[in-house]
């Protein structure tokens, strides 16, 4: 008798699964809710477009001071910071995060002009997760925050 | 004949080894055919997945001038416009020393907002080069890239800023941020949607601001 060499019942190929690149709507219980705190209205509305568009609740501050008490009060999944901002600054306000229980693991993303090695340093020590620099990439933000929120 | 009791046909008795060879031929035939699909399948995937991301792309710079449009449209004062302004520059172009000069034709022209420069020092631009170039024709002008290793002082990119059929002044860039390395189609569309929407939001800001 002949034998087949292969399983005829056995893609020549393994069948690769594909998610579909814009998932179904999230209903808003289970949607991750992000922190933006930065004083730019472009920024607001840059980084709002990129993720409402991959369902997440964006919540907003305007300021470092804002920035504390509604992480406080919102306790977001990520807070992506800008870190010059009137009142209170980026890092400022990632120290002040850091020192409340509620916020003590929330990553920190700072968003800034910013990116030389001092500053990200600085950042560091402060308690920031990592960095995203101006002009956003909208690509390399999603990127980072799903890679921070395990997703 | 002996029969094999391995090989049943279909009424329970079996099939003749020649019967056998052409099922197998046909199953051979089948699973050629059914790996062409998978791989017809699999290169439209492909291909899918290939005008997805250039879609998504397109989607992303789309977006990009949308928020640049809005920032400028929604300005109600002049302090609010030139905030805009100079927000697009820095968030979206990655603008880090420029700035925003106006004024009348074949006069020099009065520095109304700058980021990363000494204000004092640029208070007063005499138009030369690619900045006059850019306010006599109307046409922006980028170096070849971000970071071309000019001399101190020589701009990389003039924009100027359209009201109709005039120029009323140009937007001078002396350098971007380090982390831009290249200018991409993004770019180029900003500045041509600068070079038509930048003027007339200022002078909307600054009439609607004369009227309230």
């Amino acid at each position: 008798m002949r034998r087949l060499e292969t399983d005829p019942w056995q893609p020549a190929t393994p069948v690769q699964t594909r998610t579909h690149p814009e998932p179904m709507p999230t209903p808003a219980a289970l949607r991750r809710k992000i922190l933006l705190v930065d004083d730019s209205a472009t920024i607001h509305m840059w980084i709002r477009m990129i993720l409402n568009r991959s369902d997440y609740d964006v919540v907003s501050a305007r300021d470092g001071h804002e920035g504390v008490e509604l992480a406080l009060a919102e306790a977001p999944d990520l807070i992506l910071m800008d870190v010059m901002m009137p009142r209170i600054g980026g890092f400022e306000a990632c120290r002040r995060l850091r020192g409340h229980a509620r916020t003590r693991t929330t990553p920190i993303l700072m968003v800034t002009t910013r990116a030389e090695a001092r500053n990200v340093e600085f950042g560091y020590l402060n308690g920031c997760s990592d960095y995203i620099t101006k002009p956003i990439d909208g690509l390399e933000l999603l990127a980072k925050v799903r890679s921070f929120l395990g997703e | 004949m002996k029969r094999s009791p391995s090989i049943a046909g279909p009424a329970g008795g079996a099939d003749p080894p020649g019967a056998v060879r052409d099922r197998l031929d046909r199953c051979q035939a089948e699973l050629v055919r059914v790996r062409r699909s998978l791989e017809a399948a699999e290169a439209a995937a492909g291909r899918l997945a290939a005008e997805h991301a250039v879609l998504d792309e397109r989607c992303t710079v789309l977006t990009r001038l949308f928020v640049a449009a809005s920032a400028l449209q929604e300005a109600g004062d002049e302090p609010s416009a030139l905030r805009a302004l100079g927000e697009v520059m820095v968030n979206l172009a990655g603008a880090r020393e420029f700035g925003v000069f106006e004024g009348e034709e074949g006069a020099e022209l009065e520095l109304v907002h700058s980021a990363g420069i000494d204000a004092q020092s640029h208070a007063r631009l005499r138009p030369a080069g690619e900045a006059a170039r850019a306010l006599e024709t109307g046409e922006s002008w980028r170096a070849d890239s971000p970071h071309p290793g000019f001399p101190g002082g020589e701009p990389v990119a003039c924009i100027p800023l359209r009201v109709g059929a005039s120029v009323t002044g140009v937007i001078v860039v002396w350098s971007f941020l380090p982390q831009k390395l290249a200018f991409g189609a993004f770019d180029l569309e900003l500045f041509a949607l600068l070079v038509n929407r930048a003027g007339p939001a200022l002078r909307a800001a600054r009439l609607l601001e004369a009227c309230t």
